[in-house]
């Protein structure tokens, strides 16, 4: 028994160790070359915006993953992103801009319904990846189709949020998310074996309230994602790539998985959005664009690994 | 303690898989049932561990109704091993912890943690209790399977089909194990040499009902025909018929 509680503790140190590295990294990133002014009021909102909304999109796919049992799975695999995205286009371009949470809200719980009815009666977990592939397409096609008919200010407002960009980052946006991560986060915290559960076939003969956990728990995930993409636009794979470190350096034990999601999730976001920054300086490129590429090189070895464990 | 099957059925879509199925068991025994593919003995136990919704009957632990009881309660009287067993990132203790999930409401308490080491220790599974259960073989994943069950300390377990993939040497392990448990069991079984020697009752099921039950001294050659269709020998060994194909 002490060798379990031994390991347990090892795990939770770690955990801790890269929250720790997390604020160093950000408060290098909100100091590094910014007078006083830029330091209040552009690279703080920014910074801290970068690592909230990284930690719920961590946070979100951890619980993706949990829920549908699939690896792959995240707000952006499964196309609630775009879902999200098509529920804002449909604020800019019909409704001048007004709803555009709720818009996006409703758009990204839409998919996620669609999915989890999918998972439970129609796709194999391995196939729900592609499912929501079709999704996402379906989506787009729909945001393609109002930016067709969109005037040139509400098309530049909708293509500047396919790329996802914390420009726009304010201490307001930055608050309203870490208000619903905190809340979401001691959820799952207090589900965190309930989740441990639903690794295997017997979760109900446990105890454990499956349908329960599984509508609020992919009803806080897609609030987290879409919220995410109404303040700041589709910043894709963070949500795939941060509980996938997160497993191999905690295993696959919910006590510290959601943490460590969290955590990385906001490491990433932020690192991306300095690169983004600073690879072309002067020049800013959305972090979208950094965070694809990154996502995407992780995504390909994630299934190569899958097809040689098969 | 006795455990009562009380007029069971179970319908998927229009077709009835289970047809008022009652029997009795008693206190530590070990239960077989047996069948051809497609009888309705997965579904069986599946609805006996209320993952699936009875059309009608119930399970009686005495004169208890236990699907009457809330889901923590129920998971204390009955525990449940399906035939799929998941090999996932969690390691063997924390895989051992889940069946005491009803047990704890926040986190595992000091108590969770020395029940599992006990069942460790009889068990014999010190040297993989930290291993991730992706890298356990066929047989020690059946084990571990048997482990949380015990750890979920209910009266009663129903196993289906503990011994699917399992070599012969693995399937007796596993088969000596639950006998030296003394636990009342209820399990699926396909080889119905491995439950005459293993088992105390055996219940013969076919098209969702119960074609016959009792303990070794039933099996004939007639009875395995109405079952499964196909003509044997029947020969004795050690005072327990042995089946032989013909």
């Amino acid at each position: 028994m002490r060798d379990y509680l031994k390991y347990r503790r090892n795990k939770k140190i770690l955990s801790i160790v890269f929250l720790l590295i997390l604020i160093i990294v950000m408060l290098f990133f909100v100091f590094y070359k910014a007078d006083e002014f830029v330091v209040y009021n552009i690279r703080l909102p920014r910074v801290l915006a970068a690592a909230v909304v990284g930690a719920m999109l961590g946070l979100s796919g951890a619980v993706m993953q949990g829920i549908l049992k699939n690896r792959l799975a995240s707000p952006f695999t499964l196309g609630i992103s775009h879902g999200a995205l098509f529920g804002v286009s449909v604020s800019l371009v019909l409704l001048g801009g007004a709803y555009m949470f709720l818009s996006a809200f409703l758009g990204g719980i839409f998919v996620i319904v669609l999915i989890f009815l999918f998972s439970l009666r129609i796709f194999s977990k391995e196939t729900l990846i592609l499912c929501g592939i079709a999704i996402s397409a379906i989506f787009a096609s729909f945001s393609m189709f109002l930016q067709y008919f969109a005037n040139e200010v509400e098309l530049s407002h909708i293509i500047n949020w396919s790329f996802g960009d914390l420009s726009k980052a304010t201490f307001e946006s930055v608050k309203v998310c870490f208000l619903v991560l905190a809340v979401s986060m001691a959820y799952f915290y207090v589900k965190r074996w309930d989740f441990n559960a639903l690794e295997i076939e017997e979760s109900e003969n446990l105890g454990v309230d499956v349908k329960k956990l599984s509508v609020i728990s992919l009803f806080l995930a897609t609030l987290l994602s879409t919220l995410s993409v109404s303040y700041f636009g589709i910043i894709g794979f963070i949500g795939l790539i941060a509980p996938h470190f997160a497993r191999l350096i905690v295993g696959g034990s919910y006590e510290n998985l959601f943490f460590l999601s969290a955590v990385l999730g906001a490491m990433l976001l932020s690192v991306s959005d300095f690169l983004a920054r600073n690879v072309l300086y002067p020049v800013e490129i959305p972090v979208g664009i950094i965070t694809s590429f990154l996502g995407g090189v992780v995504f390909l070895y994630l299934l190569l690994r899958k097809k040689n464990e098969a | 303690m006795k455990l009562k099957i009380k007029g069971i059925s179970f319908s998927y879509k229009s077709e009835e898989i289970l047809k008022n199925i009652s029997f009795e068991i008693k206190k530590g025994e070990i239960v077989a049932v047996l069948g051809k593919n497609g009888a309705g003995k997965s579904t069986l136990l599946k609805t006996m561990a209320k993952m699936l919704k009875a059309k009608k009957g119930s399970v009686f632990c005495d004169s208890l109704d236990l699907f009457k009881l809330p889901r923590k309660e129920f998971v204390k009287k009955l525990s449940y091993v399906s035939q799929k067993q998941t090999s996932n990132d969690l390691n063997v203790f924390e895989m051992l912890m889940l069946g005491r999930r009803s047990y704890f409401n926040f986190r595992p308490t000091k108590e969770d943690f020395e029940e599992v080491q006990k069942v460790i220790d009889k068990l014999s599974l010190n040297h993989i209790k930290l291993k991730p259960t992706k890298e356990l073989s066929g047989g020690e994943l059946q084990k571990v399977a048997i482990a949380r069950a015990i750890i979920q300390k209910s009266d009663i377990i129903l196993l289906d089909e503990p011994t699917n993939n399992l070599d012969i040497k693995n399937q007796i392990e596993i088969l000596k194990l639950l006998k030296s448990l003394k636990k009342t069991a209820v399990l699926v079984l396909h080889d119905v040499n491995l439950a005459i020697r293993f088992c105390d009752k055996l219940i013969f099921m076919r098209d969702g009902k119960i074609l016959y039950e009792g303990d070794k001294s039933i099996i004939t050659p007639e009875l395995i025909n109405d079952v499964y269709d196909i003509e044997v020998d029947i020969c004795k060994y050690e005072e327990n018929p042995v089946i032989l194909p013909k």
